[in-house]
């Protein structure tokens, strides 16, 4: 089965490394979707089928916190798996976007086998 | 402390994120061409300031092939900004900086990092300021320097 993944990230060095590591880490990737803001990540959302989405926080136009809001009160979009890949380390918004569903977190700098092991985690090990 | 805390932790990210050698630069840095970089961010929480990094051009286009694992600069793009990269690499030191100064409990927001290209007057000042701290990345100068406002 492939996967198609959405990446939310203002920056295209991001969105570059995320892809690279999925294409490079052996799992089947369907569509690799991205966007720049919580805004366009929405839009994509509510076109594409997407199994699982790797979010940034600080982001214009429209963060990831307020990206993750508006996909749970979604009917159609609230079940699929959020990992927030971002550099905000303090703990009290890590709680916070815990409590919105966030399914993992993963702080920058990343490894390649961290978001590997997350991936395998969450769609039942093809990573 | 502030300086202490930009070293540890620049280096820290820079290594990990870059996979360049990085050391502190206490004297004059090793002869450089212009164009400059300068990308900066504010952030704002318990205490607010500003977080700038001044490279040259010709490093911000290493690190974003180091960064992209690529060895030829056209695999990047005709639409890809090397300074990006950089912006990146300012977005990760100043997350993890804040909580090295902070703690981990209080929440800063953060302003998307800008990039801008800098005269040769503007590089000239950083090099000479006592405020900024000077590293190499394999060689090349960079410089980040923090105002707490």
């Amino acid at each position: 089965m492939a996967y198609n993944i959405l990446v939310v990230d203002d920056s295209a060095t991001v969105r570059a490394v995320i892809r690279k590591t999925l294409e490079l880490s052996g799992i089947e990737l369907g569509e690799f979707l991205e966007a720049a803001n919580g805004k366009e990540g929405l839009e994509t959302l509510r076109k594409s089928w997407v199994d699982l989405v790797f979010c940034d926080i600080n982001m214009p136009v429209m963060n990831g916190e307020e990206m993750i809001r508006a996909m749970r009160e979604d009917e159609e979009l609230r079940s699929i798996p959020v990992v927030v890949v971002s550099t905000e380390a303090s703990s009290t918004r890590i709680e916070s976007l815990h409590r919105l569903g966030v399914q993992d977190y993963i702080k920058k700098p990343f490894t390649p086998e961290m978001l590997r092991n997350v991936v395998k985690t969450l769609l039942g090990g093809q990573g | 402390m502030s300086k202490n805390a930009l070293v540890s932790v620049f280096s820290r990210v820079a290594e990990e994120m870059t996979f360049m050698f990085v050391e502190t630069l206490d004297g004059p840095p090793p002869p450089t061409e212009p164009p400059y970089m300068c990308v900066s961010m504010q952030f704002m929480g318990p205490f607010s300031g500003v977080l700038s990094l001044y490279a040259p051009g010709s490093l911000c286009r290493q690190v974003a092939m180091n960064v992209l694992g690529i060895d030829d600069p056209q695999e990047m793009g005709e639409h890809f900004k090397p300074c990006d990269t950089m912006c990146e690499l300012l977005n990760v030191t100043c997350g993890n900086l804040l909580p090295e100064l902070a703690g981990r409990e209080p929440v800063f927001n953060l302003t998307p990092p800008m990039a801008l290209e800098v005269d040769d007057s503007t590089w000239n000042s950083i090099v000479q300021d006592a405020e900024a701290q000077g590293f190499l990345l394999d060689d090349q100068p960079v410089y980040l320097k923090l105002l707490r406002s």
